[in-house]
This record gives C-alpha cells, structure tokens and sequence, in this order.
C-alpha cells in the first residue's frame, strides 16, 4: 500500500505557512489512495509559486510556461491515454493568461485534473494584483486599488460546460483530498479550484478568513450537484465562497470520441500505397 | 508558336465561387492522364465568393518546376478577367470568352467568344460553363477526349451519377465545339518523358503525406492560409492510421500540444503561417529549453501581421533561426522540390529525435499551393527508415539532462518504470533539478544544448546546372523550381540550393562559391534576408547580387533570368 511518502522529492521552498503545502499534501493522499504508481502519473505545472510543485511531487513530471498547462497536459494525454494527468498553477496562471486554455479544455472534455491554487495575488513576482483579486485589492501594480472586478472561476467554469467543477481549502486537507480523488476518477475534464492562502502578500484572506466565509456544499443535504442551474444560483448567491463538489455530469470524454476508433478493425485501416494512389493519382 | 514550344500556360479565370478551382484540378488531371507534365498554380484572394482568381495550368513535355511567362490560353468567364489579365496573353495566345456574360471586345484573330453559358445550360446547369471552357482547352492541347470523360465521371462519382454524366456532357460539348477561327495547339505528344507511375500533389500534401509515413501520430494546429490543406489532409488520413488531428484555440496552444505529446514519446508535429508563427516563437523557447522534439512546417506568406494570407513571400528566413528570447539549438530545413517536401519531413522527426530539439520545415505559399507531376519515385514510403535517438534503458544512474560530448543525453517516456523525469522551461541541472544558482551550472547547460547541433546529417546545399559555372544563383525553398527551368537556358551558370538554412552550412557554400565570379542570391523579401545569413556566416561574401521581389508573386522565368543577366561578372553590390 501506498502512503502520501511515495510521492515527496524535495523540500518546498514555499513560504512557511503558506496554502500551497495543503494542496500539495493533499495531491500526495490523493494518489496514495488511489494506488497510482509515480511511473503512471505525470504532474504539469505552470509559472510562479505553485508552479514549482512539480519539484515537490514524486511523478514524471513537465513544469512548463506561464499559462500553458493545459495545452502541454492535453498533448501527453492524447500520447498516452493510459497515463493519469494533473494539471496543477496558479489563478494567475490559469484564469490570466491561460484562460483561453482552459475555457477550451472545459469544452474537449479531455480527461486532466486541473488543480488552480487560488491566492488571489501574483506571489511569485512579490505580490502585484491578480485576475482574482478583489475590488480595491491594494498592491504594487494597483496602488491606488484595483478597479477591475475578479474572475469568477466556478461560474466560468460552469458555463463552459465543464463535467465537474469544485472549489476546496488548503485549510480542509480532508475534503481537498476527496475532491482530487473524485476529480481524477472523473472521466473527462476536473477542475478543482482551491483557496490557497499567501501569507506574505494578503494579510486579509487568512486561513481564519476562509474558515469564517465559505459554505461547505457537501454538509449542504439538499444540494444537488448535478443541477447546472442550482450549481449556478448557489455560486452566485455566496460569490463563489462555497467549497465541496459543485457540479458532476457524466459525459464521454475528447479521447473516446477521436475519430481513430472508427479505424480499429485492420481492414478498414489502408495501406500507404493505397494513400498514394487515393490522394495523389 | 515556336516548333521548339516544350511548355503551354493555360489561365483559367473568373470569381471565386465558379469553379475555377476545380476546372483547372480537372484539366491538369486530364494533361496528366494523357501522359503530359503539369505545374498548377492558383492565384486567389482572400474572399470566398466574388473575388477575382485564376488558376494556371501550365502543361508540358518535361517536368515543368514553376508557373509560366506568358498565358497562351486565357479563358475568362467575365469581363472584369479581361481587364484584368489580357496584358499577360502572349502576342500569340488564344483568348476565350464566355461571348454571354462578355460584351465589347475588339476583333482580333486570336480573341474567340464562346457561347458557354448556353452550352452549359443544356447540358444541365449554368454553372459548369467551367466544364464546357476545359472541353475546349483539351481539344486545343490535343488531349484524349475519351479518357477525359471516363476521368470526369470518377471525379464526380460521389455526387452522383446524374451530375457525373451532365458534367461530361457539358465538357465534351466544349470538346466538340471546333470554333472556326480555333486551331489546335502544336504540342508533340511524341518527345514527352517517359517516366514511371506519375503523381500529382502539392508541396503541402507531400509535407502532410511525409508525416504520415513518418509515424507522426498526433497533429495540432490552427487553420491558417496557406498552410491549413496540411491539417485538412491528416484529419482524414491520421485517424486510419490510428492517429489524431486535434483543432486547438490558438497556435500557442498548437505547439505546446505538441510539446506535451512528444514528452510522452509520440512524433507529433503542427503547421501554421504568418501571424502563426510568431505565436508559436514562445512555446519553441519551450521546446528548446526541456530538449523536446518538435516538428514544424511553417509556410511563409507575405507579412508582417496578417499581410497578404493567400500571397507568396519568403520573408520568415531571419524570424526561423532566431525567433525567441534566449539561445537554443534548433534546425531549418528548406525544401524546393515537391519530392523534397516530402523527404524533409522523414529528415525532421529523424533529426528532432535525434537532436532532441525543434526543427522547422521552412516552405513558402508558391511550393505550398503549387501542384506538380512528379514520379512516383520521388515519394517512396517503402524502407523508410524512423530514428527515435537516444533512449534510456532502465538502470542507475539514469539523468534525464546528462552532460555527454555531443550534448544528446537519453530520453525516457512516462509510463517507463525507475526513470521518472522533470521536464523544466526553468533552466535546471542533469537532473532536471530547477533553481540553479551556481553560475557554473548554468553554463554548462547551455553549452550542452548548444552543442547538440554541432554535427547534423542530412543534405544541406545541393547544387544544380553546370558545375563548373562560375556565376552562381543562390536561393531556397520555391525559388528552385524557377532557377531550375532558367538553368536551361543559361549553361553558364549554377545554382545552389540551401537545404539547410540553419545550423547555416558555412563550409560547404563557401566551397561551392570560391573562386566564382558571380554571385546572386534569389528571395522573395525585401531586406535580403537570406543574403543576410550567407553574409553573417561568411564574411568573405560581400560581393553579392541581391534579387529580390516582394508583390506577393513568385519570380516567373523571365525574371529571374533577366535579373541573373543583370549581373555583370564584376559588379558588386
């Protein structure tokens, strides 16, 4: 049996105290659980804090550009269905420059955990404004305040027509396990966006801040997290400050759908020669 | 018409949307069929209905390489083509005209109204006056009428067999038309080349048919002219051969799908143009930095921005071997040739298997587009032989980044057991550990993956024409097949063909160009971007001809022949 230790490299060297620890404690149980073996599994991380976690995670791994998991994730999944595929950033990383990647990954449906740690500020560059970041966010890009409203990453998600959204706590690393675990045994697209406090640049969003404001959907008996409208009503009545599964429908995924599998039988596949004389005669 | 005539341009022309397209695909089919070599090249806009296009058969008795000089059959189905093209008919050309839909025209011996619309119309519809205007120009050129029809019905059949039979109709009534003033073109069946099983692609099929049999079986990418037919070519064909085309949001997202494929350990390749290109300069950062494999087409158009989509240029040269911040190897390849395109694409996967590093197929709109016969030969998937480079076998001691002479260190896929591996875009150590401090560290890994290239197979130049010329024509990618059909008619020059843009052939061009008393370099750009690169690479160089056209055409014959006359032996530029 496998334990959260067959998955740590090295020594974070994230701030004390900081969320990202969670997320990744929590990735680590997750896999443990599951019995994945770090050979099966490849980690792909972004740029900034969160996207030096593929050091800290036992697996093959790609720490790839700013933005652009989810393409590269996408890429070793259709190699290789076999293998299971985390995509892990930063809300910079995925709802700022790579929010083109996702809204387009949500729609393939292509089977990849994508896990957003969710600080709401761009840490790695010493704590300038990001797209999550609140009305009035204070900080060296925005002196003045920020005057632009935050991404709302459930709805987002939602509207897209992702197969299973959820938000999680790098405070709850029970419930964060269970929503990764579920998330990787989703067939298709998982988004797991999770608060990750920074404990250097947001004094405000504090683990005890989060404890206090979100909603836990999974001790909520009458919610049902199949229902896109009441998924849609319940994010926006708490402004996204709910945790627990959010949304799940069951589709069939990118990969099980490729064209190629109409071609399995050997005599519908042609020769090279046929090609020739098809195409170019 | 000369007695010594080996080649015959004829234009097709009229609005997007007519048939333009598909009547000169069909005429050029029928010259093949009977035995006769075609060039097709197709002049289009970027509007998809009511523009004005045309579509230029050329149609000889031996290899024709490029688009023609002068048009000897002009069929305008309006008269707006008229205006806009009668300049470029020969003094002895023949002009057709749909004498419906044209009116005013001087009467001259070789101007012939035709009553296509009408013919058409009884033949089942108004639209295949294209049909009837191919009947007429197969009779000019002396083609076998029967074959034609069999080839017209087969071209047809999935329509169905009613628009099969009213398409051979309307062509064979144009076939039997026999206008009295028309006198049928003096092509010599008799000296045509007697090759084998003969083909008829473009540049773009043969790239995509090249990745094919080079087991590529991921392609991602997004639609962009004039390199989409690559993309549309493998979503049919990939799937059958149990491979994937997937349509990505953006070409950021194209070649870093790739990137991630090839991490996986499956050849995986995109093609893009243009503004496609230069989205792609980040992720080929990402390639170079975690020593991934990539294959790129990139079909130059005239730039920058959205430029010209659907024109020609060769303005990409500088932008290929350098684009990106940071320093890494990469290599460049230039095909000329349509069998070319082809085998640059086995070359590719090959060596960024080998060179773990990306490497990009350098094409242009005009080899792109352009469709030629070519033997069967030229394109032989059989014994292809697939390099994978170095890989890691399972055992201690396994580095994913190790320092080796040559720079290569082994590759191991995911999925393989006690070889795990951290790819970085950060630079890292041997073993893919990112954080480096140590200045040392940082230096060797840079001159590990600079070193990779240093020794790199495969042909590199290739000089055609007389070897002993002393004036030498210097170009690459689509400028060959023109330079090729000039080197006929100019014994005393060469010209040599950069295969190889980058890492540049230093040695070799130098040992091909010393001792020549002229030296011209042919592109398609303004700032002379590949005499830049033979300059920059050797110095000893400076005496160099710069020819240069930059209107989104292609050099034709004439001009590049009188450009090359235009040197004088002594002139420097």
């Amino acid at each position: 049996m496998l334990t959260h230790r067959d998955f740590m490299k090295e020594k974070p060297t994230w701030c004390p105290g900081c969320g990202d620890f969670g997320v990744l404690k929590a990735i680590q149980e997750a896999a443990a659980r599951m019995n994945l073996s770090p050979k099966d599994l490849v980690m792909v991380s972004g740029i900034g804090c969160s996207g030096k976690i593929t050091s800290y995670f036992r697996s093959y791994g790609f720490h790839s550009m700013h933005g652009r998991t989810l393409p590269v994730a996408t890429g070793i999944k259709l190699a290789n269905p076999s293998l299971k595929v985390l995509a892990v950033g930063g809300d910079g990383d995925g709802y700022g420059i790579g929010l083109n990647h996702l809204i387009h990954a949500i729609r393939r449906n292509v089977d990849i955990t994508y896990i957003v740690m969710h600080n709401g500020v761009y840490g790695n560059t010493k704590g300038q404004t990001a797209p999550t970041s609140e009305m009035g966010f204070v900080s060296g890009s925005t002196p003045m305040g920020s005057i632009e409203e935050p991404i709302r990453p459930l709805s987002l998600a939602l509207a897209a027509g992702a197969t299973y959204v959820a938000q999680g706590s790098a405070g709850n690393i029970k419930q964060l396990e269970r929503l990764i675990r579920e998330g990787m045994e989703h067939n298709g697209f998982a988004l797991i966006n999770v608060f990750s406090p920074c404990v250097t640049y947001d004094k405000k969003h504090t683990y005890a801040w989060y404890k206090e404001n979100l909603v836990n959907l999974d001790e909520d008996g009458e919610y049902d997290p199949s229902d896109l409208g009441a998924a849609f009503a319940k994010v926006t009545e708490h402004s996204e400050l709910v945790i627990g599964l959010v949304y799940r429908q069951s589709k069939p995924s990118f990969e099980q759908l490729l064209p190629k599998h109409r071609f399995v039988e050997v005599e519908k596949r042609p020769t090279l020669e046929d090609v020739m004389v098809t195409a170019f005669s | 018409m000369s007695k010594m005539k080996e080649s015959w341009l004829i234009r097709i022309a009229g609005k997007t949307g007519e048939g333009v397209d598909s009547a000169g695909d069909i005429l050029a089919h029928i010259a093949k069929e009977s035995g006769l070599e075609v060039n097709s090249f197709r002049s289009f806009p970027s509007v998809i209905k009511g523009g004005n296009t045309h579509h230029d058969i050329r149609i000889g008795v031996r290899p024709v390489l490029c688009d023609g000089n002068d048009v000897d059959v002009l069929v305008a189905l309006d008269s707006g083509q008229l205006e806009r093209l009668v300049r470029d008919v020969a003094n002895d050309g023949w002009i057709l005209y749909d004498q419906e839909t044209v009116g005013n025209v001087p009467d001259r011996k070789n101007w012939v109204g035709l009553p296509l619309k009408s013919i058409a119309r009884s033949a089942g519809s108004d639209i295949m006056r294209n049909m009837v205007a191919i009947g007429v120009v197969s009779w000019l050129l002396g083609l076998d009428g029967e074959a034609a029809g069999r080839f017209i019905c087969r071209r047809f059949a999935s329509k169905g067999e009613q628009v099969a039979e009213s398409n051979r109709k309307a062509f064979e009534a144009g076939y039997r038309m026999k206008h009295p003033r028309l006198r049928p073109l003096a092509v010599d069946f008799g000296r045509k080349s007697q090759n084998g099983q003969r083909l008829f692609l473009s540049g773009n099929e043969a790239m995509a048919f090249g990745a094919l049999v080079a087991e590529c079986k991921i392609f991602a990418g997004y639609p962009i002219t004039p390199a989409t037919d690559i993309m549309e070519w493998l979503a049919f064909w990939l799937p059958r051969f149990g491979g994937t085309v997937v349509q990505t949001e953006d070409e950021i997202a194209a070649l870093c799908m790739v990137i991630g494929a090839q991490f996986a350990g499956v050849r995986a390749m995109t093609a893009t143009s243009g503004p496609g290109i230069s989205l792609m300069t980040e992720a080929l950062g990402l390639a170079g930095m975690t020593e991934t494999p990539a294959v790129i087409v990139n079909v130059q158009r005239p730039g920058p921005s959205a430029g010209m989509p659907t024109k020609h240029e060769q303005s990409d040269i500088q932008h290929m071997i350098h684009a990106s911040h940071g320093e890494f190897p990469r290599i460049v390849l230039s095909p000329g040739t349509i069998g070319e395109c082809f085998r640059d694409m086995l070359a590719a996967f090959n060596l960024a298997d080998r060179h773990q590093c990306p490497v990009i197929v350098a094409s242009d709109q005009d080899l792109a587009l352009r469709k030629q016969t070519v033997d069967s030969a030229e394109l032989n998937p059989a014994n292809v032989m697939i390099d994978r480079g170095k890989l890691a076998t399972v055992g201690d001691g396994f580095q994913r980044y190790a320092l080796t002479e040559d720079g290569i260190s082994c590759r191991a896929f995911p999925g393989q057991e006690h070889l795990l591996v951290l790819a970085s875009g950060d630079e890292h150590d041997e073993e893919g550990r990112i954080d480096v401090e140590l200045p040392e560290v940082r230096r060797r890994m840079v001159e590990k993956r600079m070193r990779k290239v240093r020794r790199v197979e495969g042909e590199s130049i290739r000089v055609h024409g007389n070897p002993a010329a002393r004036r030498v024509l210097v170009g690459c990618g689509s400028v060959t097949g023109v330079a090729m059909e000039v080197l006929r008619r100019m014994p005393d020059w060469k010209y040599v063909q950069i295969r190889r843009l980058w890492p540049f052939p230093a040695r070799e061009v130098e040992t091909v160009l010393s001792g020549a008393d002229c030296v011209a370099v042919a592109e398609h750009n303004e700032g002379g971007q590949l005499a830049r690169l033979i300059r920059s690479e050797l110095p000893v160089h400076d005496r160099i001809h710069g020819i240069r056209k930059y209107d989104g055409t292609p050099f034709k014959p004439k001009e590049l022949e009188e450009a090359m006359r235009e040197c004088s032996p002594t002139g420097i530029s």
